[in-house]
Formats: C-alpha cells, sequence, structure tokens
C-alpha cells in the first residue's frame, strides 16, 4: 500500500526574522509566521488532502505551525524529527556559521566539534523516526512538521538532490509516496513561493 | 478541604549554562537539566499526582516527563515563561536590574515583549481554571518558569517570600478555594529548604 508523507518546514519565527541560528532552541511563531502556515493549510483545502494522523517535532515552532494547518489539537510530538542541533551557535548571528566545504551542499560535520550533530546523523535519526511511525501505524495520509536542515538531512539520506538554488522556505511541504520503506519524493510544494511547485 | 498544587521550574538549559534571556525561546536542558530534574523526582516520588501540568515549552514538558516518568503531560500555553521579546536568546548582561516586587516591571513592552502583570494575570488565571478542573483532595504537579512562578507567588501571597528561583526549585501550596497557603519552598538539587511557613 502506497502512503502519502506530508513532511513541512514550520512557518516563520523570531529567530528567523533576527537572522539568528535556530537549531535544538526555539522562539515563537510571527504574525507572519502563522499566516504562512495558513496558506499551507489553503494549499490543503484546495487539493482535498485531509490527514488521518498530525505529527510535529517536540519544539513549539512545528507544533504551532502542525495545529493551525490541519485545525487539529491532536499532534503527536517526535523528537527525532527536531532541528539539527547546532551546538554554541544556537541563537547567534547566522553570518557566524562556518561555511560549507567547496562543492559541498550540506554542513556535514562541520559542527560537530561546536557540541553540535552532522546532519548526515539527522537525516539518520528523521528517517528511522518516521520508519518507526510508518511501521507502526496503517495510516494512508500523514502530515509531519519538522525543520528545514533536518529535512534537508532526510533528503541526503535518501539520495534526493535538488537543481541549485531550491531549497525549503518556510512551510515548504515535501510530498512523499511511501511504500514500506522506500520513499519518493514526488513534488515540494512553496506555499509562500506563490505555491510554486516542482515536480520529481 | 483542600486542593495541592506542586509548581515547580524547568532543569538548566543550554541557554541558562550560556547566561542567555530564556522567556518564549527555548533550548534543551544540558546533562545537569536532566539530572536536576531526577533529583526533583526523587524528592516527588511518594507522591501520586492526579495530573500533570507544563508549559508547551520542552524544557517544561521534559522536565516534567523525568520528574513523573510519565508522558501524559498536559502542555498550556498558559504556563509559559514572560516573553523578553527581541532580547530573546541575548546575553543576561543586557537586562536591566530588577525592581523590587515586580520583577522587569514593563521593561520589555518597548522591546515587543510582555510586562510582568500580565504575566501575573495569566499564571494565576491559568493555575486557576486548572485547579477548578480538579476535586478537594487531589494533588497536581505543574512546570513552569522562573519568572513566570515568581509573578504568580506575587500575584497570590499577602508577604510573597524573597526567593530566587533556583532551576527544579518546588513551590508547595494547599489551595482553598482561589486562597493559596504556601507551605515550602524546596531546592531539591541542593537540598535546601528556601522557605517553610511558619508554625508548619
Amino acid at each position: 500500500m502506497t502512503r502519502k508523507l506530508y513532511l513541512m518546514r514550520h512557518g516563520e519565527t523570531l529567530f528567523n526574522t533576527q537572522g539568528r541560528v535556530q537549531g535544538a532552541c526555539d522562539s515563537p511563531l510571527t504574525e507572519n509566521g502563522r499566516a504562512q502556515a495558513l496558506l499551507a493549510k489553503e494549499y490543503f483545502v484546495k487539493e482535498s488532502i485531509t490527514f488521518d494522523a498530525v505529527y510535529s517535532s517536540t519544539q513549539e515552532r512545528a507544533t504551532d505551525t502542525a495545529k493551525l494547518v490541519s485545525e487539529q489539537e491532536a499532534v503527536t510530538q517526535l523528537k527525532g524529527i527536531k532541528e539539527m542541533d547546532f551546538g554554541t551557535f544556537e541563537a547567534q548571528p547566522e553570518m557566524l556559521l562556518p561555511k560549507f566545504r567547496p562543492g559541498a551542499i550540506s554542513f556535514e560535520d562541520l559542527l560537530v566539534p561546536f557540541g553540535g550533530e552532522d546532519i548526515r546523523d539527522v537525516g539518520k535519526r528523521a528517517k528511522s523516526t518516521i520508519d518507526s511511525v510508518i511501521s507502526a501505524t496503517n495510516d494512508k495520509s500523514l502530515l509531519m512538521v519538522s525543520h528545514g536542515a533536518t529535512m534537508w538531512g532526510l533528503c541526503l539520506e535518501l539520495d534526493i538532490t535538488f537543481p541549485a538554488g531550491l531549497g525549503f522556505s518556510n512551510c515548504a511541504i515535501c510530498e512523499f509516496d511511501i511504500d514500506e520503506s522506500d520513499y519518493r519524493l514526488r513534488k515540494l510544494i512553496l506555499p509562500t513561493k506563490d505555491f510554486q511547485i516542482h515536480g520529481f | 478541604m483542600t486542593k495541592t498544587l506542586y509548581l515547580m521550574r524547568h532543569g538548566q538549559t543550554r541557554f541558562n549554562h550560556l547566561k542567555r534571556i530564556q522567556g518564549a525561546s527555548d533550548s534543551p536542558l544540558t546533562d545537569l537539566g536532566i539530572e536536576q530534574a531526577k533529583q526533583a523526582g526523587a524528592y516527588l516520588a511518594h507522591i501520586d499526582f492526579d495530573a500533570i501540568y507544563s508549559s508547551t515549552q520542552e524544557r517544561a514538558v521534559d522536565t516534567a516527563e523525568l520528574v513523573s516518568g510519565r508522558t501524559d503531560i498536559i502542555r498550556l500555553k498558559g504556563l509559559k515563561e514572560m516573553d523578553f521579546g527581541t532580547f530573546e536568546g541575548q546575553s543576561e548582561s543586557l537586562n536591566p536590574p530588577l525592581q523590587p516586587g515586580i520583577g522587569y516591571g514593563d521593561y520589555f513592552i518597548q522591546h515587543s515583549g510582555e510586562g510582568s502583570m500580565a504575566v501575573r494575570e495569566r499564571m494565576k488565571e491559568t493555575l486557576s481554571q486548572i485547579l477548578t478542573k480538579h476535586h478537594e483532595g487531589e494533588t497536581i504537579l505543574a512546570v513552569s518558569h522562573g519568572a513566570a512562578i515568581a509573578q504568580f507567588y506575587r500575584g497570590v501571597l499577602p508577604q510573597p517570600p524573597q526567593v530566587r528561583m533556583s532551576n527544579c526549585a518546588i513551590l508547595h501550596f494547599e489551595v482553598d478555594q482561589n486562597s493559596y497557603d504556601l507551605i515550602s519552598i524546596y531546592d531539591p538539587v541542593n537540598q535546601k529548604v528556601l522557605f517553610h511557613k511558619e508554625g508548619s
């Protein structure tokens, strides 16, 4: 049985507007962030997509986004889809972060010396967390609200590559078909970019 | 007959350790914070709570889970920490001096944060609503935050004690209708009684 997973990023937060690193730390959704979540909801309503179960990370920005998008109070929180931990860089200006190695498309292990996570480990923990949910339930349509670097890590783990310049803006939605442990990315929907849809 | 309320602060977080302002923002419990929560759990181990509440912030939820060994924590936004606006995640050295009896007063309103009295009122309102749901003789635990708890007890006690809310400090109240009687404040980390009602 093929199941649908809608994996999306949370809406804009205070730290996002201040250009500050927000991984394991958290800050509240802004007014704009809440409006973005409602835009994402608009997409699901328009496509007549409903959810059998709604999940988010244990971070409030993700849980609040999930509630706004699904209009459901029953959101199951999962630590395994939390944002990547940026160690001592948490809440510092983003400009202080290390630069990717030449040719790299992620931080790889650059944050590890600062007490943070290797993005490839983040992808692995996200994958195994989602796998556990998939194997423990029969729900056909799942919404999970997670985070930018964690979604990127998951795509690295799944060998999914994106055209240069394409990334996860706030409330970006990855639509996956899942068969057992086979994940296929079908679409990337960007509600805050005029509902751009990229097919895969 | 009375209702019994245990109200406590979360364990040490990364921002506490780094001396960053942490109100509406959030960061993970440190290893020490986890240990503190377990010490509080040992102190409260003989109590069978009829319900456990926490704020929606992960540091409080995680503390509540560690203290109780339970996962059925009821999360309420009304128990969140005071919002320090644009100061969230910045160095604690930027905080203004505390004013006797009111803490930061209205200082953070100009920086898009919350006023002390607003925090006091929402904490009173939230805890009063929680207690209304419980019967006489029942015992509940609520995990909240330093400034929020300090505002709350200043709001409900005629002669509030001058106590610094250390991590995992536990306030024990007996509540008769809407009248709060503070029995003790205990610091389970240093195993120290910070306050004890005279004659009890």
